[in-house]
């Protein structure tokens, strides 16, 4: 049995699944920091409001 | 800017390990190519443990001193290990089809037992999503993420406590560790992998500790942007709630 398409499958699945995680982990920080950025001046609103 | 650094780093040394490991090294006299899989799949075995490592010290610091960043960490260390534990699982079926002959054994206690420690682990993510409390989701997560540890070892010792498909230990005790019993550039492909992946898990780490400290301030400012929409819908003019009567000293 010719081995080599198993190892590209293990390479291709764990370092490429390292570097989607990495991209993945990077897009959920930057829409988190929006979303931090939102919800920051509503409450200062709301304070100064009330 | 140091984490981003690390990030670069990281990539680099992956990359320049990965490409020594598939083109750098001989294939093994024995397996062939197939050996070439061992240089991810002993990298992410090691990373899993080490992850959900992270995560039992993290439950313990949570319900010895309270402080969330413990369970931020924790919780990094739970997401990371799965995916690691996955890629070993992984990375080990491709190895185990064309030397074994077979995927996966449900029998062999080193593949059970990895599969357990996946499933306690992504129980432990799916439990932190039934409750919105900060403090009880971290309390209920610090005693599985403990708890689930207990099976670290038994997956790292399965292969000398129980007779199985799964070779011996490739990285047991100081005497081998020290006097490897394959060839030198097998055992410096292998060293490779490890720090760069270890390298690349150090990144993910922090990036996943900050992403679960920016939600932690994101929740905690919602909560304070509600009870200041409420104060502020409560105090003008006639209160909508009827202010609670002091209580009267017992006689």
């Amino acid at each position: 049995m010719n081995p080599l398409p198993f190892v590209v499958a293990a390479y291709a699945v764990v370092v490429g699944g390292t570097a989607a995680y990495a991209a993945w982990l990077w897009r959920r920080l930057a829409a988190a920091r929006r979303q931090l950025d939102e919800a920051t001046p509503t409450v200062d609103r709301e304070r100064r409001d009330a | 800017m140091k984490t981003r650094i690390l990030g670069w780093l990281a990539l680099v040394a992956i990359a320049a390990a990965t490409l020594n490991s598939l083109v750098g090294v001989p294939a093994d006299l024995n397996q062939g190519d197939a050996q070439r899989i061992m240089y991810v799949h002993v990298p992410s075995a090691w990373l899993a443990y080490l992850s959900f490592g992270v995560t039992a010290l993290g439950g313990i610091g949570w319900l010895w001193r309270r402080d969330p960043r413990f369970d931020w960490a924790a919780l990094a260390g739970a997401e990371i290990g799965v995916l690691f534990t996955a890629f070993t699982l992984w990375a080990g079926a491709m190895w185990g089809r064309p030397v074994w002959g077979t995927f996966y054994q449900w029998e062999d206690p080193r593949i059970l037992s990895t599969t357990v420690l996946l499933a306690l682990y992504a129980g432990y993510l799916l439990l932190r999503r039934l409750t919105d409390d900060p403090i009880r989701r971290a309390n209920r997560a610090a005693v599985v993420g403990i708890v689930a540890a207990l099976d670290i070892p038994i997956v790292h010792f399965s292969v000398e406590w129980w007779r199985g498909l799964h070779q011996g230990p490739t990285i047991g005790s100081p005497e081998r560790i020290f006097n490897p019993a394959a060839p030198d550039l097998f055992v410096r492909a292998l060293l490779s992998m490890l720090a760069a992946f270890t390298l690349a898990w150090l990144y993910l780490m922090i990036r996943r500790y900050q992403l679960a400290a920016l939600h932690a301030r994101t929740d905690e400012a919602a909560r304070r942007g509600s009870l200041a929409a409420a104060r502020a819908a409560a105090e003008p003019g006639v209160p909508d709630v009827v202010p609670a009567r002091p209580v009267e000293p017992a006689s």
